[in-house]
C-alpha cells in the first residue's frame, strides 16, 4: 500500500466505448465480453512506478449516460488526469469530443493531463474514424492521443501510464503544487513531504527532489 | 483517512449503520423521492441532461396525449355528425311528407310532381340513416379503444412516471453525495453503495417501464390506424350506396322533368334549379352533368340555386341554432360556391324586394290559387317557415309533375299537358311576380358567380 503519490484519473467518454473495460483490462488485465453498465461512477486502483517511485493510480470509471452527467461533473474535480475516449468504430463517439473536452475542461483543473483514446483499435474492420484524425484532434486541442483495445490490452497499459509520466513530468516541472489535494495528487504517507507545511510551486519541486 | 480508525471502530460503525440501515434507508429514499415530486409539481427546472435523455419518451408521451385527445374529439364529431344527420333526414322527411300530402290534394300535374319529389325525399331521408349504423360501430370501437387500450396505455405511463421520479429521485441523491466522494474513505463508500444501489434498481425498472411506454404508445397509434381504416371503410361503403342510390332516384325525377320542359318552356328556370338544387344536395354529379349544367345554364339558374341553397340554410340554421351546419354545407358545395356568402346577401337583398310586391301585388292570384288548393310559395311567406323553403317547394312541384307524367303512360300526355300549362300559367304569373331574377344587381351578381365557376 506504501506510495509515493496517488494520481486521481477520470475516464470520460460516451457511453458503450469501453471505459468499463479499459479500466478493467489495466486492473485485472482481462477482458469481459459484457460489463455492467456504469451508474455514476467505478473505481478501479492500481499501482505503477515511474521512475522508481511507487504511484498508486486511483481511477474513477465514470457513467457516460447522459442521464449521469450533472453527477459525473462532480467526478472531474481534483482529478489529475483524464482519459477521454471513443469508439473508433462509431463516429459520434468521436463527433461528441468536443463536448466532453468542454466540460472536463470546464470542472476540471487547468493543469489536468488529458488523454485521448480511440478504442477497440482491434475492429479494424468496422473503424469509422481513422487514426488521422484522432491525432488531428488531439494536436488541434493539445492532448496526448493513443489507441487502445481493450480486448487485446493494446496500448491499454501505456495510456494509463504515460498519462502517470505526464502528470510526474509535471510535478517536476513544478506546474501541480501536490500539497493541494484539488490537484488530484496526493503524497504517499510515508513520504517526507507529508509534514511539509509548505504549499507552493516549491513544495512540489521539493517532493519531486526527494523522489530522486 | 480511515486510518485514524481503528477496526473496533469500523466494525462499531458497520454494525449501527446495518442496524437502522433500513429505516434510515427508507427515509432518505422517500426523503429524494419528495424533492423531486416537488420539483416536478413546483415546475423548478430540472437537470437539463436528465431531462434530455428522456427526449424519446417524452415524444413518445406528446404522441400518446394527441391518440387520446383526438380520440375524444373524434367522439364527440360522431356524436354530433350522427345527431345532424338525424335532424337532416328528420327535415327531408317531414318536407317529403308536406310534399306529399299536399300534393295529393292537387289532382292536376303538379301535384304529382309534388308527390314523386316527396316520395323521393322520404326515400332519400331513409337511406341516410343507414349511415348511423357505421357511425355508431366507429364511436363504440373508438370507446373501446379508449376503454381498453388507451387506459391500459395510460395505466403504464403513470407507472412510468412514478418511476420515473423515483430515480430521479436517486439521481438527485447520488448527485448530492457525490459532491464529496473518497473511494478511499469507507464511510463514505458505503453510503455510496446504498445510493447506488438505488439508482440501479430504481433505473432498471424506469428503463423498463420507459420501453413499455414507447412501445405501447407505438402499438397504440398502429392500432388505431387499423382500427380507423378498418371502420371507415364500412362508413365510406354505405355512404357511397345511399349517395348512389339517392342520386339514381333524383337523376329519374330530373329525366322526367325534362319532358316537362319541352312542354312548358316558362318552367325551365326552375326545373334547373330545382335539377341543380338535387345535384347539390346529393354532393354527388357526374363530371358530364357537371359539362352539361354549365351549358345552359343562365345566371337565373343560377341565383334560383343559390337562394335554394340560402333556404337550405336557414331552415337548419333554425332547427338547431348552430353555425357549424352552414359551414358544413359550404364545405360540401366549396368548390362551386368559393363566395357564396356574398351571393346569397346580395339574393336575400334582391328577394327581399320582389317578396314584398309579391304580398302585395300577388294577393289576387293567391287567393285563386287557394281556392284550388294549389300550394304556393305565397301561402308561405306568413307562416314562421322561412321563405326561401317555398322556393324549392314549389320548384320541385314542377319536378314531381313531369316524373309522374312518365310513370304514367297510359293517360293522354296531350290532356296532362293542358291542365299543367293551365296550372302552371298561373302559378309563373305569380312567380313572375316574385321573381327574382328581374333584379339586375342580382343578376350581375350572378354572372360573376357564374364566372368563377367556369374559371
Ligand atoms: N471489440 C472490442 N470491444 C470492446 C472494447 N472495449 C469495450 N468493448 C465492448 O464495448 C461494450 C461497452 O464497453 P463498456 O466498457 O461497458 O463501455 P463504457 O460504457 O464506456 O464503460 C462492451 O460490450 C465491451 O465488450 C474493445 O477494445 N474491443
Ligand atoms: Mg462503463
Amino acid at each position: 500500500m506504501a506510495y509515493a503519490y496517488l494520481f486521481k484519473y477520470i475516464i470520460i467518454g460516451d457511453t458503450g466505448v469501453g471505459k468499463s473495460c479499459l479500466l478493467l483490462q489495466f486492473t485485472d488485465k482481462r477482458f469481459q465480453p459484457v460489463h455492467d453498465l456504469t451508474i455514476g461512477v467505478e473505481f478501479g486502483a492500481r499501482m505503477i512506478t515511474i521512475d522508481g517511485k511507487q504511484i498508486k493510480l486511483q481511477i474513477w470509471d465514470t457513467a457516460g449516460q447522459e442521464s449521469f452527467r450533472s453527477i459525473t461533473r462532480s467526478y472531474y474535480r481534483g482529478a489529475a488526469g483524464a482519459l477521454l475516449v471513443y469508439d473508433i468504430t462509431r463516429r459520434d463517439t468521436f463527433n461528441h469530443l468536443t463536448t466532453w473536452l468542454e466540460d472536463a475542461r470546464q470542472h476540471s483543473n487547468s493543469n489536468m493531463v488529458i488523454m485521448l483514446i480511440g478504442n477497440k483499435s482491434d475492429l479494424e474492420s468496422r473503424r469509422e474514424v481513422k487514426k488521422e484524425e484522432g491525432e488531428a484532434f488531439a494536436r488541434e486541442h493539445g492532448l496526448v492521443f493513443m489507441e487502445t483495445s481493450a480486448k487485446t490490452a493494446s496500448n491499454v497499459e501505456e495510456a494509463f501510464i504515460n498519462t502517470a509520466k505526464e502528470i510526474y513530468e509535471k510535478i517536476q516541472e513544478g506546474v501541480f503544487d501536490i500539497n493541494n489535494e484539488a490537484n488530484g495528487i496526493k503524497i504517499g504517507p510515508q513520504h517526507p513531504t507529508t509534514n511539509s507545511p509548505i504549499s507552493s510551486n516549491q513544495g512540489g519541486q521539493h517532493a519531486g527532489g526527494g523522489c530522486c | 483517512m480511515e486510518g485514524t480508525f481503528g477496526y473496533s471502530g469500523h466494525y462499531f460503525d458497520r454494525f449501527i449503520q446495518s442496524q437502522d440501515s433500513s429505516v434510515v434507508n427508507k427515509f432518505q429514499k422517500k426523503y429524494w423521492k419528495t424533492k423531486q415530486t416537488l420539483i416536478k409539481v413546483t415546475g423548478k427546472k430540472e437537470d437539463e441532461h436528465v431531462v434530455a435523455s428522456d427526449a424519446d419518451l417524452d415524444a413518445k408521451l406528446e404522441v400518446f396525449h394527441s391518440i387520446q385527445r383526438t380520440c375524444m374529439e373524434l367522439l364527440k364529431v360522431i356524436e354530433l355528425y350522427q345527431r345532424r344527420i338525424c335532424f337532416l333526414s328528420q327535415e327531408e322527411n317531414e318536407l317529403g311528407r308536406f310534399l306529399r300530402s299536399n300534393g295529393s290534394q292537387d289532382k292536376s300535374r303538379a301535384g304529382k310532381i309534388m308527390q314523386a319529389t316527396g316520395k323521393a325525399l322520404c326515400f332519400s331521408s331513409q337511406q341516410r340513416l343507414a349511415l348511423r349504423k357505421p357511425l355508431c360501430r366507429l364511436y363504440q370501437e373508438i370507446e373501446t379503444f379508449r376503454y381498453r387500450a388507451i387506459s391500459d396505455t395510460w395505466l403504464t405511463v403513470n407507472r412510468m412516471e412514478q418511476s420515473r421520479t423515483e430515480y430521479r429521485g436517486a439521481l438527485l441523491w447520488m448527485k448530492d453525495i457525490s459532491q464529496e466522494l473518497d473511494p478511499d474513505t469507507h464511510k463514505q463508500m458505503e453510503k455510496f453503495r446504498k445510493v447506488q444501489a438505488q439508482v440501479r434498481t430504481t433505473k432498471t425498472s424506469f428503463d423498463k417501464l420507459k420501453n413499455d411506454v414507447c412501445q405501447k404508445v407505438d402499438l397504440l397509434g398502429a392500432s388505431r390506424c387499423n382500427l380507423l381504416s378498418h371502420v371507415l371503410t364500412t362508413y365510406q361503403t354505405t355512404l357511397l350506396h345511399f349517395w348512389g342510390k339517392t342520386s339514381h332516384t333524383m337523376a329519374a325525377i330530373h329525366e322526367s322533368f325534362k319532358s316537362c320542359q319541352h312542354e312548358v318552356s316558362t318552367v325551365k328556370a326552375s326545373q334547373d334549379s330545382t335539377d341543380k338544387l338535387d345535384k347539390k344536395m346529393e354532393k354527388k354529379s357526374t363530371e358530364e352533368d357537371m359539362e352539361e349544367k354549365k351549358g345552359d345554364e343562365t345566371p337565373e339558374d343560377q341565383l334560383i340555386s343559390l337562394g335554394h341553397e340560402d333556404g337550405c340554410e336557414k331552415i337548419r340554421e333554425e332547427l338547431d341554432g348552430v353555425e357549424d351546419s352552414l359551414a358544413l354545407l359550404n364545405e360540401i358545395l366549396g368548390g362551386l360556391f368559393v363566395d357564396d356568402g356574398d351571393v346569397s346577401q346580395e339574393w336575400t337583398k334582391g328577394f327581399g324586394d320582389t317578396e314584398t310586391s309579391a304580398a302585395s301585388g300577388g294577393s289576387a292570384e293567391t287567393q285563386q290559387q287557394q281556392d284550388n288548393s294549389f300550394f304556393l310559395p305565397s301561402q308561405l311567406l306568413d307562416q314562421s317557415l322561412n321563405w326561401t323553403s317555398t322556393v324549392p317547394q314549389s320548384a320541385t312541384c314542377a319536378a314531381e309533375c313531369s316524373s309522374r307524367a312518365e310513370q304514367n303512360p297510359s293517360k293522354p300526355a296531350a290532356k296532362e299537358t293542358a291542365g299543367t300549362s293551365k296550372d302552371l300559367s298561373a302559378w309563373f304569373n305569380l312567380f313572375a311576380d316574385l321573381d327574382p331574377l328581374s333584379n339586375p344587381d342580382a343578376i350581375g351578381e350572378a354572372n360573376r358567380e357564374h364566372e368563377l365557376h367556369t374559371a
